[in-house]
């Protein structure tokens, strides 16, 4: 019932494989993304890479190149509109990543040899993974793990204050610009597994799971990996015991997981909290309700 | 400084601007022996069909009397397509539409209930057949065991069509125009709406037709009587009344659903697996809509072939005899 799925089908181990690996890919890129506040942008790189994908797919050529070209594009777009017009990033995000969606779309949509559906790209092909696609996920997971843990200091202070991070002399945009490169990495590698929209959300929900109960980053990256690798474990079996799709079941379970653990989280200060009032002195705090 | 990142950009934005563009000018104007290009013929009563397998046929009965444009180009997935504003304006404007009915072209439904509504002139091949329905596990009894499985995971492929369109759903197949027997069923009628349209007398074509579609029959039901076994598995549930004429068994689909714009799920994959194994299917077939890694990592875990068919627009065949030939004799030489 929870082995066997497994142990008779070999696609079921490959899609197991692949999804932990984006699992962990996921959790650093991902640990920024929620510690940084860079969900918005982490949704516009997995929107913004589709056209670049439908064209290289197009022009005959790996979807991942496309992916990175796409993401580039983006990324320099972005930088442009903000910069160069003034325009809030926010803005500047959401036009390119519209824009880029669109062009996406319309490329997709009128072209006259099947490249491919639009929602495959949207939503992965877990269930069709190969060795190939291993490989290249895990060459993801090894770059995007090497650059951050070499620049684990300023990402760490970029994080945590970022007028600290200029007074120690690192160029704040330079690393900005890497730590958005790595959560490109992980778009670019992960689409062909769980497909472009999801990806966000591994690399969000696990993500923000460990940064409920740690303060460390390397504490929540390692939640976070727990937390996507059970999802993809548990996403697979339900697929399997329950005919859904498995792309949708697997991200579903990292925001249930994400539920469970907020609630308990909350639990848990409510409980304190009426620990903390039962023993509290009754003068401790002025206008305090003392029962 | 700052011109670079804008050039940098503007010269990307060109370059895919490019690219997407070239492919919808070849869109437009390569000309194949049933579309036409915009304006060409004005006098001609112009007829609009959606796809073209049974564009091709339309086109072998009016033959240079009326204008045929087909709405879906070749490559596109019929159950997927999203009709440009000029494509509405074809159909809106023909003297005849032809389309399949059965909810096949989805994203043309609204279209062509529109027409329907307003008493335009729509001829649906899906009227005119002996329709292959989904019912509680006895309409198609084929091979050994997957009836249930079959059926319920057709209709989950339902269900999930229902979530995405809100309008009632008549479980039916909708991929009428692989088996020559069905298409001979609706030609008469379909004969009678062209004459109407066109104003001319078809009967001629229509007899000559007839007579080329039955050998056709003949010809496949040797070629897959030439077959120890037929046992078939395909991209989705594509191969039924193919199957059901000749004497086949579907014994499942990657995408057990009527229409691609299911997804594949891994309890599905398992079953398909056992199946495969249990019936000693020698090949897959997949295609249009099917995703390629998926059946070629199964046909490879399975220890088998995995064949791509083309079964849902012309491709490389010159008609719908050639068509429906060359898909028999791959079929023939995948499971020979």
């Amino acid at each position: 019932m929870f082995i066997e799925p497994f142990a008779n089908n070999e696609f079921l181990q490959l899609s197991l494989v692949a999804g932990i690996l984006v699992a962990f890919t996921c959790a650093i890129a991902g640990t920024f993304v929620v510690l940084r506040g860079l969900a918005f942008i982490g949704d516009a790189l997995a929107h913004g890479v589709l056209p670049g994908i439908a064209t290289a797919m197009l022009l005959g050529i790996s979807g991942v190149i496309g992916a990175a070209v796409g993401s580039l594009v983006m990324m320099a777009g972005v930088s442009v509109v903000s910069r160069r017009f003034r325009l809030s990033g926010d803005t500047a995000i959401g036009l390119l990543f519209v824009g880029m969606l669109a062009l996406g779309v319309m490329i997709t949509s009128r072209s006259r040899t099947f490249v491919g559906d639009l929602s495959r790209i949207l939503f992965g092909e877990l269930l069709g993974v190969n060795a190939g696609d291993l490989i290249l996920q895990f060459g993801a997971l090894m770059i995007v793990a090497v650059v951050a843990f070499i620049s684990r200091r300023p990402f760490l202070l970029l994080c945590v204050d970022e007028g600290l991070a200029k007074t120690s002399g690192f160029s704040n945009r330079f690393f900005h610009n890497l730590m958005l490169m790595i959560v490109a990495i992980t778009v670019i590698a992960s689409f062909q597994t769980v497909g472009t929209l999801l990806v966000l959300g591994m690399l969000i929900a696990p993500a923000a799971t460990g940064a409920l109960f740690a303060r460390r980053i390397s504490t929540v990256m390692l939640i976070a990996s727990l937390v996507g690798s059970i999802s993809t474990y548990v996403g697979l079996l339900i697929s399997y015991h329950f005919d859904l799709a498995a792309g949708a079941s697997i991200v579903l379970t990292t925001v249930l997981i994400f539920a469970l653990a907020a609630t308990f989280t909350e639990i848990r200060k409510a409980l304190a909290e009426n620990g903390h009032d039962e023993h509290e002195h009754p003068h401790s705090h002025a206008g305090s309700h003392v029962r | 400084m700052t011109n670079k990142p804008l050039k940098k950009l503007a010269t990307v934005f060109a370059l895919i601007t490019l690219a997407s563009c070239s492919n919808s000018t070849e869109t437009v104007t390569e000309p194949t022996s049933e579309t036409t290009t915009d304006s060409v013929v004005a006098d001609l009563p112009a007829i609009a069909v959606t796809y073209s397998i049974i564009g091709d046929l339309v086109s072998q009965l009016v033959g240079d009397i009326a204008a045929v444009s087909v709405i879906i180009p070749d490559g596109q997935d019929p159950h997927d397509f999203q009709p440009s504003a000029k494509d509405i304006e074809t159909i809106n404007n023909a003297a005849l539409v032809v389309s399949n009915g059965l909810e096949f072209e989805e994203g043309l439904e609204e279209v062509l209930e529109n027409i329907a509504d307003s008493g335009g002139n729509i001829f649906m091949v899906g009227d005119h057949i002996t329709v292959r329905k989904i019912e509680d596990g006895n309409e198609h009894n084929h091979g050994d065991g997957e009836d249930e499985d079959e059926d319920h995971a057709e209709e989950d492929g339902d269900d999930q069509k229902d979530d995405d369109h809100d309008h009632k759903h008549t479980g039916g197949d909708p991929h009428v125009w692989l088996s020559p027997a069905t298409m001979l069923e609706m030609l008469p009628a379909l004969t009678t709406a062209l004459s109407q349209a066109t104003g001319a007398d078809l009967s001629t074509q229509a007899t000559a037709l007839t007579t080329q579609l039955q050998d056709l029959d003949s010809q496949v039901e040797s070629i897959i009587n030439g077959l120890d076994e037929c046992n078939l598995v395909s991209g989705h549930d594509e191969m039924g009344y193919f199957a059901d004429r000749y004497g086949c068994n579907v014994i499942g689909a990657i995408i057990p659903s009527f229409t691609t714009t299911s997804e594949a799920t891994a309890g599905e994959l398992a079953e398909l697996k056992k199946q495969v194994e249990q019936n000693k299917v020698p090949a897959i077939f997949t295609g249009l809509g099917t995703s390629p890694d998926t059946a070629n990592q199964l046909a490879k875990e399975l220890g088998i072939k995995a064949v791509t068919l083309s079964t849902h627009y012309l491709d490389d065949a010159a008609n719908y005899q050639e068509f429906i030939l060359n898909l028999t004799n791959q079929i023939a030489e995948a499971l020979g």
